[in-house]
């Protein structure tokens, strides 16, 4: 018999003995399974500001963990070698939730970051993962691209403490050409993460001649400013040539610039350049006084002026979680 | 054929072909799921905890 996978809008019919898009939920004896609950390929200790999270307890540890797979396969995917590859041929680690939340109490880290691949696709480990953390203490965090359902999306947005969701392009043409995938459901995940009070902030990875127009950046901006709010942190990403586009020079510092520009000539309030050395796009400042606030090289803090969540020169309350 | 055979023999045709209809339905149709339960096997293999106190190489 067949089923369908309803936890994200591919809605994937699958065979008996064969999987979903995303390569870890099959049909076996016509009930869905998922292959990777406590099968992490990847597992570090990451700064929580590599995720991108730059207003969310900086200068912590995010104990970091992925399995392989995804649903959507952008052409551009910066870690195809996990998210794109199957299960058969990767090694992982033996790790159930507890041991998770007992690793992350080991070494120091004040949450769990689901990332890397596709925390949607692993799902069910990610909720039951998020459940134990919660209870012991410890934060969760979301890194993702945001294709789900609403269902099961707001049943882990209830366990989550944080999110950056990746906003690839703001056209259905983008979503399905270089993602193969649709962006409605996309902005209703943003839509309803930041309607759930978690801590939000956007990324979005520049690609020369596809998504870096200075039109459709700005209607990317208008969209988030106008449906999240100018509050959100909105990080824009350098492209390097990776997976099937290796024919693309990596994205010009030029044009992040600009993308930051008309983002802060939109209203945005705090806009970050990521992938490429900057001074500017990589600190805080206050959209008020304009004083820095949080001076940072790479994932290093040197400074955070930051306050009981406030500019200490005008008071004004910076959006994000400090402490 | 009386006026009540004939009732009863379309009540039954027609009960039969619904009862037939959701059985053929059920088999053609796919069965819905949101949520997957675990399978205990993983179908790769598995390596030993290591090298996770280090900063990630992937982006993310």
């Amino acid at each position: 018999m067949t089923v369908q996978c309803e936890l994200c809008p591919k809605a994937c019919v699958i065979g008996p003995g064969k999987s979903g898009d995303c390569r870890v939920r099959i049909n076996l004896d016509g009930v869905l399974r998922t292959v990777v609950y406590s099968y992490p390929c990847t597992m570090h200790v990451d700064p929580i500001e590599k995720k991108p999270l730059f207003h969310f307890l900086p200068s912590t540890a995010a104990f970091s963990l992925a399995t392989v797979g995804c649903n959507l396969h952008c052409k551009n995917c910066q870690n195809w070698e996990i998210s794109q590859s199957n299960p058969e041929d990767t090694p992982a680690f033996f790790c159930p939730p507890e041991t998770v939340v007992e690793l992350t109490k080991n070494n120091q880290c004040t949450s769990i970051a689901y990332t890397y691949s596709e925390p949607i696709i692993y799902y069910e480990y990610t909720l039951d993962t998020s459940k134990l953390a919660r209870q012991a203490g410890i934060k969760n965090v979301l890194v993702s691209a945001g294709y789900i359902n609403q269902e099961p999306w707001k049943k882990l947005l209830q366990y989550t403490d944080a999110a950056t969701i990746d906003i690839k392009g703001i056209t259905e043409e983008f979503y399905r050409d270089v993602c193969s995938a649709t962006l409605k459901p996309v902005q209703d995940a943003l839509v309803t993460a930041k309607a759930s009070g978690i801590h939000l902030e956007v990324s979005n990875l520049v690609i020369p001649t596809l998504n870096d127009k200075p039109d459709d950046i700005r209607k990317l901006v208008i969209w988030i400013r106008d449906n999240l709010g100018s509050e959100t942190p909105l990080h824009f990403l350098r492209f390097f040539p990776m997976h099937q586009m290796t024919r693309l020079a990596p994205t010009s510092p030029e044009t992040l610039n600009l993308a930051r520009e008309i983002s802060t000539a939109e209203g945005m309030k705090f806009v970050y350049i990521g992938n490429v050395a900057s001074k500017e796009g990589q600190n805080t400042f206050c959209p008020k006084c304009k004083k820095l606030l949080i001076e940072r090289s790479g994932y290093i803090i040197l400074q955070n002026r930051i306050k009981a969540g406030s500019c200490p020169d005008c008071s004004e309350k910076i959006y994000g979680v400090w402490k | 054929m009386t006026r009540r055979k004939f009732i009863e023999t379309t009540f039954k045709f027609g009960t039969a072909v619904i009862i037939g209809g959701l059985w053929a339905a059920k088999k053609v149709l796919p069965e819905r799921f949101v949520y997957a339960l675990k399978l205990d096997k993983y179908p790769g293999t598995i390596k030993p905890l290591s090298d996770i106190t280090k900063i990630g190489k992937w982006r993310g």
